[in-house]
Order: structure tokens, then sequence, then C-alpha cells
């Protein structure tokens, strides 16, 4: 089966401002992928051009489709839930069904409503009513009633509680964790989707700093809580992050072998979000 | 296509309470003036005018002298009693399109207020990433705008022009009534119902072709504004017509967008201009500009 999205080398300029660097990346069917970036990185305007809602230079294909010419075509196959702003607030719940109903043939509304009865969101008030934890719920509502085979999410729980985002990430592992729908999910929240993750996309002032695979993080990418006596040893074997704990520092190395670390210090697997401050300070010059 | 009526749904959600409340309420006031006018008001008009006007050069007195007493019924009853069918037809029509005026006018303003604002709105509420998240093509979604705009609200307003139409003369009968002839055979058998609502429909499909520059032009200025579509809708056609009135003392240009902005003159005969090289070039230049419209929706995102 070939692959979900394959980007090469996508570009977008803001007048002088770099917001797509020559951005090139897969993204394989069933992958669940984290695109995770500081503000300001270029994750929400690469998600814009995965669906054709923004211009941009280079080559790309979603589901086979190119998103600038087929977002229509494209859209019967991928969803997307932005943050919790977009949808309008003058819509009634039992509206928004009946639009979704009217304009998607992949919609199931019965799937939806079943949803919906599970919240408090009641079926007669407007989105301009709900809460934000209530607009989340609606939207991602909507969307897990679609049978699509892409799923985007960009930061799909900025400003809500961590009840809300508890339990949007619980519904959404339970029902596409036997699906062969992909998903990309976009935050600066890493915490969160770690576990969820088959996949790693950091991205940086609009360039890939990483592109790994979860279950080849641990292969490439090795922790170690190195002692001072050791530190000019390790610091010979060129780690690419190194912060300072209680006294000792905590050095992360790619591509070094876990025998060759072993004499430091106690070798384990970085955190997602150690790994992101790691590559994203190696990309910015910082060691 | 198959999904227009629901697009179009969405925009009476949105906007109801400019294509359903306000020319309820319009019609609600028309109707009440109407009833307070046969309940309370005793019509005591006492009406002399008189005109000069040069119809091809000509001058040509009008005076006119009416004297009623009573309701606005028994005056209407007085008048029409004295006429025979065909000019009873005639009058009835002139009555029904005063009639239109007011709704008529309140329509043109809202299609102008919706066509300048509905691309806009979508941008400036970040909803354009819903609308967009659906696979509705950009072309769908502006011409179900236009749909709206040139069809299905005229159709709303249509249907309080008629319930005016018929509450007007429902009020003649029920204040006329067992007075001779009856109210039957003195409105409602010459009335041109039927024909005046159909006339109503030609016209709004005249005017949908021939103000499609206009049409299109709002719909491309809603698409592209980056903050209040009214000034880019206004200020360049004002800036081209300057700039013709500076380079040529033509005004070919200030009198095509003038003449294909604004609803005509009733005594116009419009079957003529139905089919005129005005109405070609009005429709290709309309189409050019929902192709910039759908365009600019297609690279349009959240302001």
């Amino acid at each position: 089966m070939s692959n979900v999205v394959e980007a090469h080398r996508i570009s977008k300029k803001y007048g002088n401002f770099n917001a797509l660097d020559s951005l090139s990346f897969a993204i394989q069917p069933g992958s669940i992928v984290g695109l995770i970036g500081p503000n300001g990185a270029g994750k929400t305007t690469a998600i814009k051009a995965l669906l054709g809602l923004t211009p941009f230079d280079g080559s790309l294909s979603v589901l086979g489709t190119d998103p600038r010419k087929d977002r229509h075509k494209l859209m019967e196959r991928a969803c997307f839930v932005a943050d919790v702003g977009v949808l309008p607030r003058w819509l009634k719940v039992s509206n928004a069904l009946d639009y979704a109903d009217g304009v998607h043939p992949k919609f199931n509304r019965q799937r939806a409503e079943a949803m919906l009865a599970a919240t408090d969101i009641p079926m007669n008030k407007r989105v301009a009513q709900l809460s934000k934890g209530m607009v989340a719920q609606l939207h991602l509502s909507l969307v897990m009633a679609i049978d699509v085979d892409l799923l985007i999410l960009d930061e799909p729980t900025l400003g809500l509680d961590i009840l809300y985002r508890k339990s949007f990430y619980q519904h959404l592992i339970n029902d596409y964790c036997d699906h062969q729908t992909s998903i990309l999910i976009s935050t600066h929240q890493v915490e969160e989707i770690e576990a969820l993750l088959t996949h790693l996309l950091f991205i940086n002032q609009g360039a890939i700093v990483l592109d790994c695979a979860m279950d080849e993080l641990a292969a490439r990418f090795s922790e170690v809580l190195v002692a001072p006596a050791d530190w000019t040893e390790a610091e010979g074997l060129s780690p690419i992050y190194s912060r300072d704990l209680l006294g000792n520092k905590a050095m992360i190395f790619e591509g070094t072998s876990a025998a060759k670390l072993a004499d430091l210090g106690e070798v384990s697997t970085p955190s997602v979000a150690d790994l992101f401050v790691a590559k994203l300070q190696t990309a910015r010059g910082i060691k | 296509m198959s999904y227009m009526a629901i697009l179009i749904q969405r925009e009476f959600w949105e906007h109801r309470n400019m294509f359903i409340v306000l020319p309820a309420i319009v019609a609600g006031l028309m109707f009440s003036i109407l009833l307070a006018g046969v309940m309370y008001a005793p019509l005591n008009i006492n009406f002399s005018s008189e005109s000069t006007s040069q119809p091809n050069g000509q001058q040509v007195q009008f005076s006119t002298e009416r004297n009623f007493e009573g309701n606005w019924a028994e005056a209407m009853q007085q008048k029409f009693s004295a006429l025979d069918s065909q000019q009873r037809t005639g009058l009835l029509s002139t009555v029904f399109a005063g009639i239109d005026v007011i709704l008529s006018a309140v329509l043109w303003l809202v299609i102008l207020s919706f066509l300048l604002n509905c691309l806009f709105n979508d941008r400036r509420d970040r909803s354009i990433l819903f609308w967009k998240s659906m696979p509705i093509s950009d072309t769908t979604a502006v011409l179900a705008k236009l749909a709206t705009a040139l069809l299905a609200l005229p159709l709303v307003y249509l249907g309080a022009i008629a319930a005016l139409h018929i509450s007007w003369l429902g009020l003649f009968t029920l204040s006329t009534l067992g007075a001779e002839p009856s109210a039957w055979d003195m409105v409602w058998v010459p009335a041109p119902i039927l024909s005046h609502w159909l006339q109503y429909l030609g016209l709004v499909l005249f005017y949908g072709l021939w103000c499609l520059p206009l049409w299109g032009w709002l719909l491309a200025v809603s698409a592209y504004a980056k903050r209040t579509p009214l000034v880019s809708a206004l200020g360049v056609p004002i800036c081209l017509i300057v700039a013709e009135r500076l380079i040529s003392d033509q005004a070919y240009l200030e009198s095509w967008i003038k003449a294909h902005s604004m609803p005509m003159n009733r005594a116009t005969d419009i079957s003529t201009l139905l089919f005129s090289t005005d109405m070609l070039l009005a429709v290709l230049v309309g189409t050019l500009w929902l192709g910039v419209a759908i365009w600019l929706r297609g690279r349009a995102d959240e302001l």
C-alpha cells in the first residue's frame, strides 16, 4: 500500500519569512504521527498545505491527490480538526449534524449522536453557548463519525483543561486504535500524546529536524546520567544534548551504541520531551 | 450540485435574522398599518397636486384632485366601483407594485450586504477552516452563496410580499362585507395575483443576470478583503470612475457601472435588454468576477 502522505521539498514563504523550508516526509498507512514543534515552527502551515488550505511550492500527494487541485475530493477521505475556535459560533449542535450529514457521504449520523449523547452537550444550543471543552468534543464527535483514511488534528486540545484533554485523547485511542486510519497530530504538549504515537516528526523553523519511528527511537537515541568524573569521556562521544541534573549531567546521544555508553552510567531511552529539546537545541546550534 | 440545498440552508441558519425575521417584521409592520387604517383611522384625504414633466421633450401638465371620506377600504370601494374590470386590474397592479417597493428595497440591501460579507465573515471567524474541511469544492461553495442571494432569498421575500398582497385584499374584503358590488368581483377577480408574482420572479432572474458584474464583484471582494470589504467594494469603482473622468471626457465606464448596479426605473422595458449585447457583456464580466471569487476562495485562509 502506498504512503498516505508523500511530501517532497515543500516550501512556503510569508514575505521574507520561510514558514516551510523544503520540507520532505512521508506518512505510512495506519501510523499515528506526532508533528511536534515549538510555536511558530510551521506546524499549522504544514497541515494547511497537506489539506490544500494554503498555496505552497513543491510536490505533495495526500491519499493520492494533489490537495491544491482536489481539496474537496481529498476531504471525502481525510478529516481535520483545528483548535477549538473554528466551529462557527452561530451554528446549533443539531444543525452541525444536519450539515455534516448533508455534505459528507461518509458521515454516520447515528454514531455522532451516540457520541454526543455520552456528553453534556445539548442538541439545541449554539456553539457560542458551549464551553471550549464542549466545542472540542462536538467537533471531535463530528469528525469521528466520518469513516476516513487520514485524520489530521492541529493542536486539538489547545486551551482546554486537563480533564477534557485526557478525555479527548481517550476517545481518540478508543475509536482509532483498531482502525487503519492514519493520524497526524500536531502539538507542543508532547507528553500527552507520547504513548499514542507510532512515529515522530519534529519541526523547527519550517524544517524537519527529526523523522523517526517510535520503535526505532531506542536504537537511535540513548540517554545517560553521567557523573562529573566521566564528563570528559562522555563529551568525547559527542552527545547531542546535555543538561545538569542533581550534580550530574543527563546526556543524550544519537547513533552511539549502548555498549559504548554503558561504562558512563545507566543507559535509557530519552523521553520524547527531552529528545525534542535536544533536537531543537542542536538545530539552533546550542548544546 | 446535490449539496446545494444544504449549503443554502446553512446560509439561512447563519443569517436567520436578515433572511427571515427582517422581512417578517417589515411585512408585519406594513400589515399593522393597513389594519390600523381600517380599524382606527378614518381617511380624510383632500389631495391635490399639479406637476409638469417632459417625456420626449414635450410639456405635459398633470393635475390630480381627490377627496375621500372614511377608511382606506371604503375609499377603495368607492374608487373601484367606478372602474371597469380592466381599469381595476391596472390599478390593482399599481398598488401591488407599491406594496412590493419597500420589501424589494430591503431585499436589495440584504443581498448586497450578504454577498459582500459572506466569504469575508467565514475567514474572520476562522470557520473557513471548518467549511473547507468538508468535501465541498470552492466552486460549489461560492455558487451556493450566489444561489442563496439570487434565488432563495427573493423567494422568501416574495412569500412576504405575497402574504401582504393577500392580506390587503383580505382586509378589504372583510371591511366591505355585504357591500355591492362584492369584493370578489371588484378586486379578487381582476387582481393580477399570479401574473404579478411571476413578473416579480422574472425581474429577479433579470437582475440576477443584468447585475451579475455587481454580484460577482461583491463576492470577489468578500473573498479577498483583509478588513472592511465595503471600503474595497466601493473604493475601487469610485477610483475607476474618477480616473475615467480625469483621463477622458467620456463617462462610459461610469454609466455602465451605474446601470448594472442599481434597479431600473419600473417603466424600462427589460425585454429589449434581455437579449442585448449589454446583457451579454454583463454576464461575461459577472462570470469573470465569479471565477476570481472562486479562485480567491480556493487560496483563502483565516484572517
